[in-house]
């Protein structure tokens, strides 16, 4: 038969909680239910935060499949340190409305800062493909 | 392998990452396997809290791949020593 709710809420309580920090600069949040050698993990119960200025925000997400090449870093969640945390939760909504403000302000400068660049015959390299073995 | 002989003599010490999105971390290395993915412990934030997510996270597995800087000081006459020692006995292990 299939294992009660409780329990499985109880094993979880003891379990330690994931931090994984992705290329793409997201952050994701889980119980690790598996990983191998090349990093690739299986994350439960995962919720994306979003991180604005002292604000952050928890999207639920489910089940993650994430193939190695794409994380940075796995943190191991200190219970204790998280329950005191100066951040502010907020309400997916505003943290996506934070989000969207942030990403137009970069925007701008960016494109400022490229436009100076070529106005000097420089160009930016693109930073995010990957460099194998 | 000469560098993967180095960072094994140097687990136990600590040291600052930098990994390629910028982000820095001081921790001391726990371990280092062949692909230079490398695990920390006591893990800190070395820049102002730029990136709160880490604020809750002790320790850590960093994937090779993300780092593009890897600081260790070595204070002192003998702390020179043993990083030298360090990566030529790295070099001569390796051939």
């Amino acid at each position: 038969g299939c294992a009660a709710p409780h329990s499985e809420q109880l094993l979880e309580d003891s379990m330690p909680k994931h931090l994984v920090l992705l290329r793409d600069g997201r952050t994701l949040i889980g119980y690790l239910r598996s990983i191998d050698q090349f990093a690739n993990l299986v994350l439960h119960q995962t919720v994306e935060r979003i991180h604005v200025g002292k604000k952050y925000g928890d999207i639920p997400r489910g089940i993650f499949v994430v193939r190695g090449e794409n994380v940075v870093l796995l943190g191991e969640i200190d219970l204790e340190k998280e329950s005191d945390t100066p951040l502010q939760q907020v309400s997916i909504e505003e943290i996506l409305e934070e989000q969207r403000v942030e990403q137009q302000a970069k925007q701008e400068s960016e494109k400022l800062k490229v436009q100076a660049l070529k106005e000097r015959g420089l160009s930016v390299p693109r930073a995010d493909t990957l460099d194998e073995y | 392998m000469l560098f993967y002989s180095f960072f094994k003599s140097l687990v136990g010490k600590d040291v600052v990452v930098e990994l390629k999105n910028d982000l820095s971390i001081c921790g001391t290395l726990h371990s280092v396997d062949q692909y230079l993915n490398i695990k920390l412990t006591d893990i800190s934030v070395t820049d102002p809290e730029k990136y709160p997510h880490m604020l809750s996270v002790k320790n850590c597995f960093i994937r090779g791949s993300g780092l593009s800087l890897f600081l260790v000081y070595f204070s002192g006459f003998w702390g020179f020593l043993v990083g030298i020692l360090g990566f030529f006995s790295g070099f001569w292990g390796s051939r």
